[in-house]
């Protein structure tokens, strides 16, 4: 199939022949994709089919044994801590099954703590860090809650806000809705899509549901390590 | 419509009698309902008539009542062929059908997963499209309309996930009963 109006600067991830192999177990035995910048992209497969092992590793988290991971161009799978690190804080952002917010910071808290890493004086952190909030649904009067005092929805909104809140690039996302029931998987996917979309920022998520790869705009399936068409 | 494609998807491994093509459907499909000797014979005579299978000579000599033979046909292929390649439209009833096309496929020696594979396409692309209309509609009627057709989509990939990942077991229980 031809990729007409498609060229090299239109793909922002791109993974070549990647492998992983922890003991016997092969987690990936040459995986090769291509994302596009601001797809939106899902991977499916049974559980220890390799999935997150690839999520990790398109996100530099996991340093494949052997492959190349490239992102804009540049390769990232040989960074040094160092490198990664940036690139986590400053390109990439993430959004797991138990969000893994700071339980003893407040909803504004847990959204402005990457801006503050980044340098972002407080104010101005704050400031970016409620637009964020308000832009996913939390209330004003929630700003200041207690992470631990919010229900599972709103946990994966702040959660959203906090990975958006830097403006990355490229959004990892590992069930997102895992944890939530049918309406609020929906309420949080559409509002999760919609953001990502607007700011042009590339998704790329792992998950067991139909129903939530559906909002992609592509999926491909990992099995026993490979991509499958 | 599945007797037709049953009978030419037995009869896609070789010639066989219309008695032992019952008792392949019944221990495959029939569990609960046991498919009419006559219903067989119909099917039968049905598919000679439009050519896709064809009586042939037995070389058997059996001591008990004359019985015939039927293979299928070129024509008769095609026809199951095309039926298993097919992606299914989604419907409410499809389990039964997705259900027929693996087993065919793989009494017929085929690579049953491709089929799996061609249907999940055509369902999540379905799937999609309902979960975009669904996110650009301001009606709740309608949104609770696309809920259920969802969950019934989901629930036939949920089962194509699952029949993936048995697909080998299902194989060599199939040997069995071929055997």
């Amino acid at each position: 199939m031809q990729n007409k109006g498609i060229n090299s600067s239109d793909v922002i991830i791109k993974a070549d022949d990647i492998k992983k192999s922890y003991g016997e177990t092969h987690a990936m035995r040459g995986i090769s994709l291509e994302i596009k910048r601001g797809e939106v992209l899902a991977i499916m497969g049974p559980s220890g089919s390799g999935k997150s092992t690839l999520l990790h590793t398109l996100a530099g988290i996991i340093k494949p044994d052997s492959g190349k991971v490239y992102f804009s161009g540049s390769r990232i799978d040989n960074l040094n801590d160092h490198g990664r690190t940036m690139l986590r804080r400053t390109k990439f952002g993430f959004v797991f099954q138990f969000s893994q917010l700071v339980p003893e910071l407040t909803a504004i808290d847990n959204v402005a703590v990457p801006l503050l890493l980044n340098g972002i004086p407080r104010g101005e952190a704050y400031h970016r860090a409620e637009q964020w909030l308000n832009k996913v649904g939390i209330a004003d009067a929630k700003l200041n809650h207690l992470a631990n005092q919010l229900s599972g929805g709103q946990i994966q909104r702040v959660a959203i806000a906090r990975a958006m809140v830097i403006n990355p690039e490229v959004l990892f996302a590992d069930a997102p809705t895992g944890s939530l029931d049918s309406l609020n998987s929906e309420l949080v996917m559409k509002m999760f899509i919609k953001t990502a979309k607007e700011n042009g920022t590339t998704v790329v998520m792992v998950t067991h549901e139909p129903t939530i790869a559906a909002y992609a705009d592509r999926e491909i399936i990992v099995r026993d390590g490979r991509v499958e068409a | 419509m599945h007797a037709q494609n049953c009978l030419l998807g037995f009869l896609s491994q070789g010639p066989n009698y219309g008695y032992e093509l019952k008792k392949m459907y019944d221990s495959l499909f029939g569990r609960d309902k046991p498919i009419l000797p006559g219903q067989i014979y119909s099917t039968l005579s049905r598919l000679e008539r439009d050519g896709k299978v064809e009586e042939v000579e037995d070389a058997e000599k059996s001591a008990g009542p004359s019985r015939v033979k039927y293979q299928i046909t070129g024509k008769g292929s095609e026809y199951f062929q095309k039926w298993l390649d097919e992606p299914e439209k989604v419907n409410p009833h499809l389990q039964t059908t997705m259900y027929f096309k693996v087993v065919l496929a793989l009494m017929s020696n085929q690579d049953a997963t491709k089929f799996l594979d061609s249907q999940r396409h055509s369902h999540i692309a379905e799937m999609r499209q309902l979960t975009k209309v669904r996110n650009e509609t301001d009606d709740l009627a309608t949104t609770l309309l696309i809920d259920n057709t969802i969950f019934h989509i989901e629930a036939d990939l949920r089962w194509m996930e699952l029949a993936h990942s048995r697909i080998n077991q299902l194989r060599e229980e199939l040997c069995k009963t071929k055997a």
